[in-house]
């Protein structure tokens, strides 16, 4: 993989770890170790929605490099 | 307060030292939480290094006390400016100074703190675990989106070809199962069995780390 695409990796995961750094110092700060189902929620839908994105890639009507 | 220092300094640090490593082995993640409380993310590395950096200088210093002890001489007062090889013996027409501390209880005082400062620097380095489970599958899933989205950001842009995408969404697809299964195991009360699975998601994880890492700017 080119450094253009590690580069993205790297921004990609900086801005997720930010928002669940977010999310787990607001959890810290109410005294909890465990995520609640509503902080879980975006976190796991972010998730599928970027796997759901990624496979249609490979599609027939995907991009082509 | 500058003489008690002089003298007490190397005691004072290394026990600081001492106390971070017997409670981080005791009871690992307490000693960064708090530091971390204290002085924000960093806070650990910081207060580590100047911990570190100054029982150092301070033994350094003894060192050049040391050398001049076998070299014949007598110690200097702690801080008096030293160069190699010095031999130093005080005017008995100056007022008596308060005791240096002898240079092989210095030594001795280091060679005893040198482990504890290892557990200490090896729990900062991640050797321990400073998260809750949950919070270990949180961050799990998000590395997951963030290689899917950089993948398909990489493949978009013609960055990548489409093997190598395929292969990371291959690799994905193995992951998410895992995280799935680590989250209703530890739902369950399954602690052991979702830590498991959460350290095989860490694994394939690593892995695509390694494969995403950049090799002489080329496309595989």
């Amino acid at each position: 993989m080119n450094i253009l695409a590690a580069l993205g990796y790297l921004s990609s995961a900086l801005a997720n770890a930010s928002q669940l750094s977010a999310v787990i110092a607001a959890a810290q700060a109410q005294g909890r170790t465990k995520l609640t189902p509503e902080e879980w929620q975006p976190i796991l839908a972010n998730r599928d929605a970027a796997i759901a994105t990624l496979d249609a890639d490979f599609t027939t009507t995907g991009p082509k490099p | 307060m500058i003489i008690w220092w002089k003298q007490h300094g190397t005691k004072v640090l290394g026990s600081l030292l001492g106390l971070f490593g017997l409670i981080e082995t005791l009871s690992p993640g307490d000693i960064t939480s708090f530091l971390t409380s204290l002085f924000g993310d960093r806070g650990p590395g910081i207060a580590v290094s100047v911990l570190g950096w100054l029982t150092f200088i301070r033994g350094f210093i003894n060192q050049r006390n040391l050398r001049a002890l076998v070299s014949g001489g007598t110690a200097a007062p702690s801080g008096e400016a030293w160069k190699t090889g010095d031999v130093v013996t005080r005017d008995p027409a100056l007022p008596p100074t308060p005791p240096a501390q002898k240079g092989f209880t210095r030594l001795t005082m280091l060679a005893l703190l040198a482990p504890l400062a290892f557990l200490v620097g090896c729990a900062w380095l991640g050797l321990q675990s400073v998260k809750s489970l949950d919070e270990g599958l949180a961050e799990a899933n998000v590395q997951v989106t963030a290689a899917a989205q950089a993948t398909h950001q990489a493949y978009t842009t013609h960055q990548i070809t489409e093997s190598a995408a395929q292969s990371v969404d291959t690799i994905l697809h193995q992951a998410i199962p895992l995280l799935d299964a680590a989250r209703a195991a530890e739902q369950a009360g399954d602690t052991a069995g979702a830590q498991r699975n959460l350290v095989l998601v860490q694994s394939l994880l690593a892995g695509l780390q390694t494969y995403l890492t950049p090799k002489g700017g080329t496309t595989p």
